[in-house]
Order: C-alpha cells, then sequence, then structure tokens
C-alpha cells in the first residue's frame, strides 16, 4: 500500500514538473502571432544619433547564423562573404540604393570616351591607401578585373566580364581605361567591383594577400565555428568620423538561438533576424526592430520545356489563378517577411517601373483555361520541404480555376540543377537577388542562355526588345526602353512575379548607426555603434 | 594484452576504409549539385563545367575515391570545397570544444549517476529509489532539443547566470554539458542501480556482512568495484556517442563542435570535409573504446587473465 501511495505521488510530481516546464514555453498568444498593422520599422525619436559627444563601446557583437567561409570578395558567392568583405574592400563604383544614383566610391568621375559606349575612362581618386599601406593606383584595377573574372583564380567571378570587355588599359598612375566589345551605355552600372591590392598579391602569400582591401575595417581575428572580426582602419581615405567603432565582431549563432542572444544582452545586433521572431523581439522593451524592403524578388517559375507554357494565355491564367496575398499571408509570417509585388524587378533596382500587371482574378484564370482546353490538366509543382505551405498555397489556387496540381518534394541542394532537368510544369518560392545593373539582370533570367534561365525561357520578342536596347548610346535613352521591358514581362509573365523578401534587423536599444540595406552586399553594418555614455 | 591491442588497431584500419567509402560514396551520389551551389546562380554553365572539373566532379566516383585515399594514406584530409580550408586544421580547430563539452558532460554523468544509483539500490524499494527511478524516467523521457531550449531560456534569458549560445566563456559549456548529461546520467542512474543490486545480493557479501563488515566498506569496496564494470561501458560508450552525436545540443547552443562541423559540410555537400570528419570521429571513438577495453583489464582481473591467456 505504501510503496503504491509512493508511486503515485512521484508519478504525481513528474506530470506537475512537465507541466510548469511546458507553461515557460508558452506565452500571449496575441503578442506572438499579432498581425501585422502597420510598418514596424524603428522610429526616428528611437534611433540614436551620432553627436561626437558621447562614448562609444569599443566593440560591438553582431548576431549572424553563418561561419565565414572566405575573406576574400570573390572566394565566396554566400552572403556572408558577400557583407564581410564589404566592410574591408571598397567598389570601384556603387549603385546607391537610397538615391538610384550611381556614385563613384575609389573612381573620383568617368567618361564615356567614345560617345557611344564603347570604352570608358575611370579617373580614380588620388591617396587612397589599402590596408598594407600601398597606395591604390590604376594597376589595382587592371589587376582586379583581370584576375577576379578568371574562375581558375576566384569562384565569384566579375559577370559577363569577358563578353564586355575586351581590356583594360592603363592610362596612368590614377587613370584606367575599359575598352568594351560592344556599346555599353549603362557600364559604369557593372563596375560594383571590389579592388584588390595587386602589389599585396605580388609580394604576399595569396592567403594573406586576399585579406588587402582599402575599407574602413580591416581583417581581425577568425576564430573557426566562433566568431569573424574586423578592426577599423585608422587611415581610411574618408576618414573615421563615421566609424566610432574599433573592432566589430560577429558571433556565429544560429538562428533559432539569435533572439535569446539579443534578449540577454550577448549581441547588441542583428541584421539578419528570422520574421518568425520579429513580433517576440519587436515588444521586448530593451530592443527596437528594423524592417526594410529588400532586394529578393520571389518568383514562381515555369518549365518551358512543357509546350503548354509556351502558350502565354495559359501563363497569364496561372498569374490571375494565384493570389499573392495569401502567400505572403501563409508564407511569410503575414506579410513580415515580405511584401507582394507585380513586377520581377525590385524597387531599390536601378531602372525599376511601375507596371500595369495581370492581378487576382479566378474567374478570369478559369476561362483561359477553359478556353484552351486544359480543365483538369495535371500541374506538377516542385518545391522543396520548407516551402511546402508555399506550394500548398498555389496548389489550392490552381485546383480553384480547374487545373489538378500535384506537388513534388524535392531535395533542396538539387535545386537548380532540377530547374534544368526535372519533369516539373512550375516550380515555387525561387528567388533573385536582384542587386546590380539591369540589363544584366534581365539577361540572364529571361535571354536565351541566360545564365539564370535554367527554366529555358526564349521569346523572340524579348530577344528583339534586347538587341534594340543595347544600340542605345546613353543610359537616359536605356530607362524609357527598361520601362517596356518591365511592362513587357507583365503582361506575358515569362516567370509570376510574387513578392519582395523584406530585410529585418533588431538591436539593444543603445545602438545606433544601423543601415539596413535592401542588398545583402551593401549590409552597412560598419556604421554600428553602441553608446555606453552620454 | 599486446596482442589484442595490435588486433584492434588492424580493425580500426579496417573500419577507416569501410567509413570513408560508405561516407564519399554516399556524399558522391547524394542528389544536388555542389558545383552550382559553390559558383551561385550567376555563374555561367562554361564556368560551372571549369569549376566541375578542377574539383575533379567529372570523374567517376571509384577515381575520385582511389585519389582521396591516397592522399589520406599521405596525411592529407583535402580541402573543404567552400574557401578551401584545410579540412585536418578545420577539424582540429573545432575538436577541443567538443572534448571539453563531452568531458564537462561526462563528469556531470557520473556525479549525478554514480550517488543516485548507488543510493537507490542500497536503498531499495523506499521512497528514495522511488523517486530516484521517477527522476530517471524524466531523464530519460524528455527531448534533448526541448531541455535545452528551457535551460537557455531559464538560466540564460531570465536568470542570466548562463550565456546562452557560444563558447567563448568557461561558464558557457555548463548549458549544453547538462542538457547531453541528463539523458546519460539517466541511462547510468538506472544501470548503476541495476549492477549495484545484482552485485549486493551475491553470497560473498552476505559472508563479509556476516563477518562484520562495516555497510560502506561492503558497498564501496567490495560491491562497487564489482559493479564498475557495465557502468564503465555503458559510461563509455556514452562519452563515445557525444562526440558525434552532439549535433542537435551543439545547433542549440550554436557550440562550435565537429558535430556542427560536420553537420555543415552535409548540408552543403562538402565531400572532402563530410569525409574527412567522419574518418576522424571514427578513429577518436575506436581509440577511447580500445582504451576503455584497456581499463576493463585493470579494473577486472578475469579480463586480463583472459588477455593473458590465463
Amino acid at each position: 500500500m505504501k510503496k503504491r501511495h509512493l508511486r503515485l505521488i512521484s508519478m504525481a510530481l513528474t506530470l506537475l514538473l512537465m507541466v510548469s516546464l511546458l507553461a515557460g514555453c508558452g506565452g500571449d498568444k496575441d503578442e506572438q502571432k499579432a498581425p501585422l498593422e502597420e510598418e514596424p520599422v524603428v522610429s526616428e525619436s528611437e534611433e540614436i544619433e551620432l553627436t561626437g559627444e558621447q562614448t562609444y563601446a569599443d566593440t560591438v557583437y553582431i548576431a549572424y547564423p553563418n561561419d565565414i567561409t572566405s575573406v576574400n570578395p570573390y572566394g565566396n558567392t554566400d552572403a556572408v562573404t558577400a557583407f564581410y568583405t564589404n566592410a574591408v574592400f571598397c567598389n570601384l563604383i556603387e549603385n546607391d540604393w537610397e538615391t538610384g544614383e550611381v556614385v563613384g566610391v575609389l573612381a573620383e568621375d568617368w567618361e564615356d570616351v567614345n560617345g557611344d559606349g564603347t570604352a570608358w575612362r575611370i579617373n580614380l581618386k588620388k591617396g587612397i591607401k589599402f590596408h598594407d599601406g600601398t597606395e591604390l593606383d590604376a594597376e589595382d584595377v587592371k589587376f582586379t578585373w583581370e584576375y577576379a573574372k578568371d574562375i581558375n583564380n576566384v569562384v565569384k567571378t566579375i559577370p559577363s566580364a569577358d563578353a564586355m570587355v575586351k581590356d583594360v588599359v592603363v592610362e596612368d598612375t590614377y587613370t584606367v581605361v575599359f575598352n568594351c566589345n560592344y556599346g555599353i551605355p549603362d557600364f559604369p552600372t557593372y563596375l560594383e567591383i571590389d579592388i584588390l591590392s595587386k602589389d599585396a598579391y605580388d609580394t604576399m602569400d595569396v592567403a594573406e594577400a586576399e585579406k588587402i582591401g582599402c575599407g574602413p575595417y580591416m581583417v581581425g581575428e577568425l576564430v573557426s565555428g566562433v566568431s569573424y572580426a574586423v578592426e577599423r582602419f585608422d587611415d581610411y581615405f574618408e576618414g573615421i568620423d563615421n566609424y566610432p567603432t574599433k573592432e566589430i565582431v560577429f558571433k556565429v549563432i544560429y538562428d533559432d538561438a539569435i533572439p535569446a542572444a539579443l534578449q540577454a544582452g550577448e549581441v547588441d545586433y542583428c541584421f539578419y533576424v528570422s520574421p518568425a521572431n520579429f513580433n517576440l523581439l519587436d515588444s521586448d522593451p530593451n530592443l527596437k526592430t528594423y524592417k526594410a524592403l529588400g532586394c529578393q524578388s520571389y518568383y514562381i517559375g515555369m518549365n518551358y520545356r512543357h509546350d503548354v507554357w509556351n502558350n502565354v494565355e495559359m501563363r497569364q491564367a496561372l498569374a490571375k489563378a494565384i493570389n499573392k496575398d495569401d502567400i505572403v499571408n501563409v508564407c511569410f509570417e503575414n506579410g513580415i517577411g515580405a511584401t507582394a509585388n507585380y513586377n520581377f524587378c525590385v524597387p531599390s533596382g536601378k531602372g525599376y517601373a511601375e507596371v500595369d500587371a495581370i492581378t487576382y482574378d479566378p474567374d478570369g484564370a478559369k476561362e483561359l483555361v477553359a478556353k484552351n482546353g486544359k480543365e483538369g490538366m495535371t500541374v506538377s509543382i516542385m518545391a522543396t520541404a520548407n516551402a511546402k505551405a508555399y506550394a500548398e498555397v498555389v496548389q489550392a489556387n490552381l485546383m480553384a480555376v480547374g487545373l489538378s496540381p500535384v506537388i513534388d518534394i524535392v531535395d533542396g541542394s538539387n535545386w537548380a540543377a532540377l530547374k534544368k532537368t526535372g519533369d516539373y510544369d512550375i516550380f515555387v518560392n525561387d528567388y533573385a537577388s536582384y542587386a546590380g545593373a539591369l540589363l544584366y539582370n534581365f539577361d540572364r533570367f529571361f535571354s536565351v542562355g541566360g545564365s539564370s534561365n535554367l527554366y529555358d525561357f526564349a521569346s523572340d520578342e524579348w530577344e528583339a526588345m534586347m538587341a534594340d536596347i543595347r544600340t542605345c548610346k546613353t543610359y537616359e535613352e536605356m530607362l524609357p526602353k527598361f520601362a517596356e521591358m518591365q511592362q513587357w514581362a507583365a503582361d506575358n509573365v515569362p516567370i509570376i512575379p510574387i513578392c519582395i523578401g523584406n530585410t529585418i534587423g533588431c538591436a539593444n536599444k543603445d545602438v545606433g548607426g544601423v543601415k539596413l540595406a535592401p542588398s545583402l552586399n551593401l549590409m552597412e553594418y560598419q556604421t554600428v555603434y553602441k553608446v555606453v555614455e552620454g | 594484452m599486446w596482442r589484442y591491442i595490435v588486433k584492434r588497431i588492424l580493425t580500426m584500419v579496417l573500419l577507416i576504409f569501410v567509413v570513408s567509402f560508405i561516407v564519399f560514396t554516399l556524399m558522391s551520389i547524394a542528389p544536388g549539385d555542389p558545383v552550382r551551389s559553390i559558383v551561385g546562380e550567376n555563374a555561367t554553365e562554361e564556368q560551372v563545367e571549369i569549376m566541375r572539373e578542377a574539383l575533379g566532379y567529372n570523374d567517376p566516383i571509384i577515381e575520385r575515391y582511389g585519389r582521396y585515399m591516397k592522399d589520406l594514406l599521405r596525411g592529407d584530409f583535402g580541402k573543404s570545397i567552400y574557401g578551401a580550408k584545410d579540412v585536418l586544421q578545420e577539424y582540429m580547430q573545432r575538436l577541443p570544444y567538443t572534448v571539453w563539452l563531452a568531458a564537462v558532460s561526462i563528469v556531470f554523468t557520473i556525479l549525478i549517476s554514480l550517488p543516485l544509483g548507488i543510493l537507490a539500490a542500497t536503498k531499495q524499494n523506499t521512497w528514495i529509489d522511488t523517486i530516484a527511478s521517477a527522476a530517471a524516467m524524466c531523464g530519460l523521457s524528455v527531448p534533448g532539443f526541448w531541455l535545452g531550449i528551457m535551460l537557455m531560456l531559464w538560466f540564460g534569458l531570465n536568470l542570466g547566470w548562463f550565456p546562452t549560445t557560444g563558447a567563448e566563456t568557461l561558464n558557457s559549456v555548463v548549458l549544453p554539458a547538462i542538457t547531453l548529461g541528463v539523458a546519460n546520467a539517466a541511462l547510468s542512474t538506472r544501470m548503476t542501480r541495476s549492477a549495484m543490486l545484482d552485485t549486493l545480493r551475491m553470497d560473498y557479501l552476505r559472508t563479509a556482512r556476516a563477518k562484520g563488515v562495516a555497510e560502506k566498506v561492503v558497498v564501496f569496496r567490495h560491491a562497487l568495484g564489482n559493479a564498475l564494470i557495465p557502468i564503465i561501458t555503458i559510461v563509455g560508450s556514452q562519452f563515445c556517442g557525444l562526440f558525434g552525436g552532439a549535433m542537435i545540443v551543439e545547433n542549440i547552443f550554436t557550440w562550435p563542435g565537429i558535430g556542427s562541423l560536420t553537420i555543415t559540410a552535409i548540408r552543403g555537400h562538402d565531400t572532402p570535409l563530410a569525409t574527412g570528419c567522419c574518418i576522424l570521429t571514427t578513429v577518436i571513438t575506436s581509440v577511447i573504446l580500445l582504451a576503455i577495453d584497456v581499463l576493463y583489464a585493470y579494473v577486472d582481473p578475469r579480463v586480463k587473465a583472459k588477455y593473458q591467456g590465463r
């Protein structure tokens, strides 16, 4: 009897322990999943201005979920390499995402030598020092172009370098000329390239040389799997007034642990916050959250090896059938993670134009499907496991217009290869990191043989437009043609734009200088600071 | 004894060949195109092809494996396909973190399970035994990932006693070690209890008690010594398991050990890094298991006698 009682008591205690621990997992449901009513960007009153009279922490800690694999800006194609090297290296020219202007960074100015885009003279700023103390000159630009265009030297090559440029000629110490194979009126927009030091590569081991840039920060301590740091370069050519932090340390913290690390004060800032954690962090009085429209354009693509999708009406039927708002609400944390979009281009990209696009119209879609005699047609939807919910929304949308969609979950690591070879009809949740020159992005996605055109889209009309825009003599001349091309893409739907990913950040209240740039390779964390007094 | 050790080392060599072949082959035939991942979406087909050729991906698997093993015999584990980092160097940078975590975790396991198991056995069918058994049941049933998150929230975030992530400070190890140690401690407690109960019922202990030997001496000197054999087996296996099996906990606490390194390599289809990690982990595990077997001989004279052919 006594033993029985003891067992009952111990079972009750165990249950009590489990329940109390489980209770700790809970929280206010409304607080966790509140719908997004207004734009949750940080207010100006919350932002700490850099006055110069405050005392700043020497070190700021930033959380990021991935370790760095290369400190060479051309050594890897991943995001972490791009943003890390962005502080260490400087571009020749930059596409300013705020103003839409092309601005010189290392370049003082540039000119179209022949007036037809076939040759471009770039004049460099003088007195710019690399981290090893040597001075930047035209030879560094020539060296960088030739070194970084070759896949035998680097992993991330300068896009279309050989196709565009015949040769690079050093005219004098600070002047370099790019001779193009054909007229490229928007050529400066292609010069968003990090400049390497030729002297460093000539005199050091590659492992050391690839660390030498001329940005506001130098490569700091790298501890595999733990952290990677940058240290301020006090001889930075634009001065260090805007860079009060001496050292910025990136701590490798996996996605799910980032909120706890921010709340515990173990890190000061994170510019990569999962939308699922947004409300949790936004409700914390010690933190402030940031949100900005990113440069990732999410889209649904079709397999043009299946003849049915070469019929523009069937593509339009799909565009009408798919409810973008549903996808954004169901799959992107109620709109925190993305904003519905109708143009494949993103507003922060050069040459973006508003388009008159096909909107959600299931009745119209049904009519087009019936008109083409495709009622009940099986549509195979290729998706990765993490996009299952996305695929299910699309499946429901397509069923509502009389099609018979089936979902095929595939391995994400094989995604690119499957787009090229797989026997699917449409694929969902793919995205384009939309940065850089517009013509380049158009070319790679929609032109025959384009590097991202793995679904084999081909259109004579499009090719004619591409040929036409290449005859332009000036960039201004190109802009209206860009707008026409965007409208053509909206009408002819070679792909179906769905939404633009939002970039989300979070910082402690005493942190300032945060710039949530829409492009990963422009993530300007280097201006971040932490006020410790004042 | 030496003959046994040499035999085990030869088995280990064979095991390395088998493991390397299986891992290398599985990584190579797994769906996915690592070359595309490396060069990114902007690369042209021509560039993809050049990179594929440079990495040897166009050669048959068996040829690539042969090349890999040839390099391996020279001590060259190759380079990671992302960032071209030396595999052995990368592994060795992460190994101390895993060793430290496993060691602290196993100390926690022993400190909890040994006294609790002994107490439960000596106080069989009392409330102490019931609570110890219930605690062991809880420890075994609670999923590690859930416990880790709860510990992180309570002791890291709410109380602020320990860091929630990373491995920079000495106390960073506490939460992941406890998370890993709880299930191990629960199992070891049950093993210790049952081994002790078996031993305590032996005739020689009854004789000792009849001769008036103090209970403490009976338990700690005569019973525990004999009960240690299965306990060493289980604790040793748990220690080995922590080298390759701490991946989930390493992920929760962002612990930079070999578990998270291996997972990253597998996810990225990084064949040299994944194969290298598996081979090195196999070697370490085999060495530890061998050490445990040798330890048996010192704890149990019967085993030593067997090795010596007596």
